[in-house]
């Protein structure tokens, strides 16, 4: 489907769409199928609402939802209203979820019910502490005044990721952003009505931009994941079977644990013609199990932090060498990627650094924190004039053929099932235990997915671990909360006085 | 019968490789929020309640919300094996 040139609103993509396939599937959910019309509709029937209940242009609705065919009509609403959404995972504890919808001031929050039926979302309004059942949320007639003017420079949505300092720290990413990578997506990837894209990802995971927005965009069908799909992968294998899945795009941890234990090499997955994967590093080897398994399938590493949506892309070849790592690939071409700190490697071979980014597809900013937004940033003059470059902390390699490699952080943020995690907010909130005098948190093992908690206690008596893990569960998700807790009289220290992370790790490795 | 769900699910959490055992845990203690049971470890459990009690679980049964505890997932195990008695019930008449 040809898209209008020039950036765009996602919505307006959405009224395109439905105009001219009103009939095409857009998204798929178990027995349930929702057309592009109907999309279209309840989208703006929930935006009227929106509206009447005081959401104003630019302002922050909250999705404290689960992937579902409510949670894309949500998003929509949102954008059609004019605002920014902010999707937070339900299982988030109370307290981090009620914090992030505090930072963004989040009036109206649209959240999946409590009860574990198959009850429908309701719409609250947080100022009045009103609720509005979904049914009648969507009975709101759709008017002319449901629609926000918003300009393609402003906020789509805002992703809250794990801040290095404690709170979570929400990545504020514009439609022309995000519209770059989608609208490059369906181009590159030759996305039609055809297709049937399954995206097994929270929607507060970049991901998730990529299946919703392209209903919009390429009039492609959307397929919804089981929930318990998470735990068994099996159920993935079916699903792609039965709705006949042609792009399948998730971490490659999934896909991983796929092999393992789901038998996907031997899955025959005949429609499948396209299989991405982003967010976290793909060992080479696993990649050339799922090459030689599924030789119908282009495979794809895609790489971009949230900061960024996606930058690179890199087709894994049929006779895959084995090198380093699997290369993060080539810039897309709405990007440019420089190096900065960069050093030739010994024997005058490829050079490394750490990898800056700039183009249209960067966020605006980290939401209400203009300091840490400003040091994310450095202006390089490139040659088309001074130009704010992200700058990743990811060390990366330059190959001499202008591919990418990715090599390392160069900080302590780690990457645990796909999940973005910094060291330092776990920390933080292990550290908020008031029997805790001191704390540290390593991570270790393939992947770094293994994490490590060291605690020095205030008195004699150390609080037991079954204590810390509730601790930590008050503030943070469950894939943060660390593998094993040791308690230590005191923490080793360097020389200058900071704790030593390689003795820990020494530590770590000797600890039974 | 309720007793000795909850005494295999008790061993099972006490026992399996995979599991994080951060000392006694009750049965209402929230397994995955304290990252007791991660979602590798939730197949493993999974499949072998399926085995242990011969039941099978629908997609709708693996909500998280049901397998938070020991006493939860006490109740999931018991409502499967009542539905399978009243299908096999059904059958036999």
């Amino acid at each position: 489907m040809p898209a209008p040139d020039g950036p765009v609103l996602l919505q307006d993509w959405l009224h395109l769409a439905a105009s001219r396939h009103p009939d095409q599937p857009a998204v798929l959910e178990a027995d349930r199928v929702v057309t592009l019309r109907q999309l279209h509709e309840r989208s703006s029937s929930l935006a009227a609402a929106f509206r009447y209940h005081g959401l104003e242009p630019g302002g922050r609705v909250g999705l404290v939802m689960e992937k579902s065919t409510e949670a894309i009509v949500a998003v929509f609403a949102t954008l059609i209203a004019g605002g920014t959404y902010v999707p937070i995972q339900p299982d988030w504890p109370r307290r981090r979820i009620d914090a992030v919808l505090d930072d963004c001031d989040a009036r109206l929050v649209v959240a999946d019910a409590d009860s574990d039926d198959d009850q429908p979302p309701s719409v609250i309004d947080r100022r009045s502490g009103a609720t509005l059942s979904w049914a009648d949320s969507l009975a709101t007639a759709s008017l002319t005044g449901a629609v926000g003017d918003r300009a393609p420079d402003e906020p789509a949505f805002i992703l809250f990721t794990s801040g290095s300092t404690g709170p979570p720290k929400g990545v504020t990413i514009s439609h022309r952003a995000v519209g770059a990578f989608v609208d490059w997506s369906a181009r590159h990837f030759r996305l039609s009505r055809d297709d049937r894209i399954v995206c097994p990802s929270p929607l507060s995971f970049d991901l998730s931009t990529f299946d919703i927005f392209n209903i919009a965009r390429s009039a492609s069908t959307c397929v919804i994941a089981p929930r318990a799909a998470t735990w068994v992968p099996h159920l993935l294998l079916d699903l792609a079977d039965e709705q006949g899945v042609t792009v399948w795009y998730s971490v490659p941890s999934l896909l991983v644990n796929m092999m393992d234990k789901a038998g996907l090499e031997r899955h025959p997955l005949s429609s499948l013609r396209v299989i991405l994967f982003a967010g976290e590093v793909m060992p080479l080897r696993e990649a050339a199990r799922l090459r030689v398994a599924h030789p119908q399938a282009e495979l794809y590493n895609l790489y971009g932090p949230t900061e960024t949506n996606v930058v690179t892309w890199y087709r894994v070849p049929e006779d895959l060498d084995p090198r380093r790592s699997l290369p993060i690939g080539q810039p897309c071409p709405y990007a440019r990627v420089r190096l900065e700190q960069a050093v030739d490697q010994p024997g005058g071979g490829p050079v490394a650094g750490l990898l800056l980014v700039a183009g249209e597809s960067l966020m605006s900013s980290y939401w209400n924190r203009p300091e840490e937004t400003a040091r994310a940033f450095t202006e390089i003059d490139d040659g088309r004039g001074p130009t704010r470059y992200y700058r990743t902390g990811d060390r990366v390699v330059l190959q001499p053929g202008g591919e990418l490699l990715f090599v390392g952080r160069a900080d302590r943020q780690v990457k645990r099932r796909g999940y973005r995690i910094e060291l330092g907010e776990i920390e933080a909130a292990l550290g908020s235990h008031p029997d805790l005098a001191e704390v540290a948190v390593i991570a270790s093992g393939e992947g770094s997915g293994r994490l490590s908690a060291f605690a020095c206690a205030r008195a004699k008596a150390a609080p037991g671990e079954l204590e810390l893990r509730a601790h930590c569960a008050l503030l943070l998700p469950s894939y943060m909360i660390p593998d094993r807790f040791l308690i230590l009289q005191q923490m080793p220290r360097g020389t200058r006085g900071k704790i030593d992370y390689d003795s820990l790790a020494q530590l770590d490795r000797s600890a039974p | 019968m309720s007793e000795d769900i909850r005494a295999v699910l008790r061993e099972y959490v006490a026992g399996s490789p995979i599991l994080r055992r951060p000392g006694p845990l009750s049965d209402s203690t929230p397994l995955a929020a304290y990252g007791i049971l991660d979602s590798m470890a939730v197949l493993e459990l999974v499949l072998f309640l399926e085995g242990r009690f011969d039941i099978e679980f629908s997609t709708r049964d693996l909500d998280r919300r049901r397998l938070e505890t020991i006493e939860h997932i006490e109740g999931l195990v018991r409502e499967k094996i009542a539905q399978k008695k009243a299908r096999q019930g059904g059958l036999g008449q």
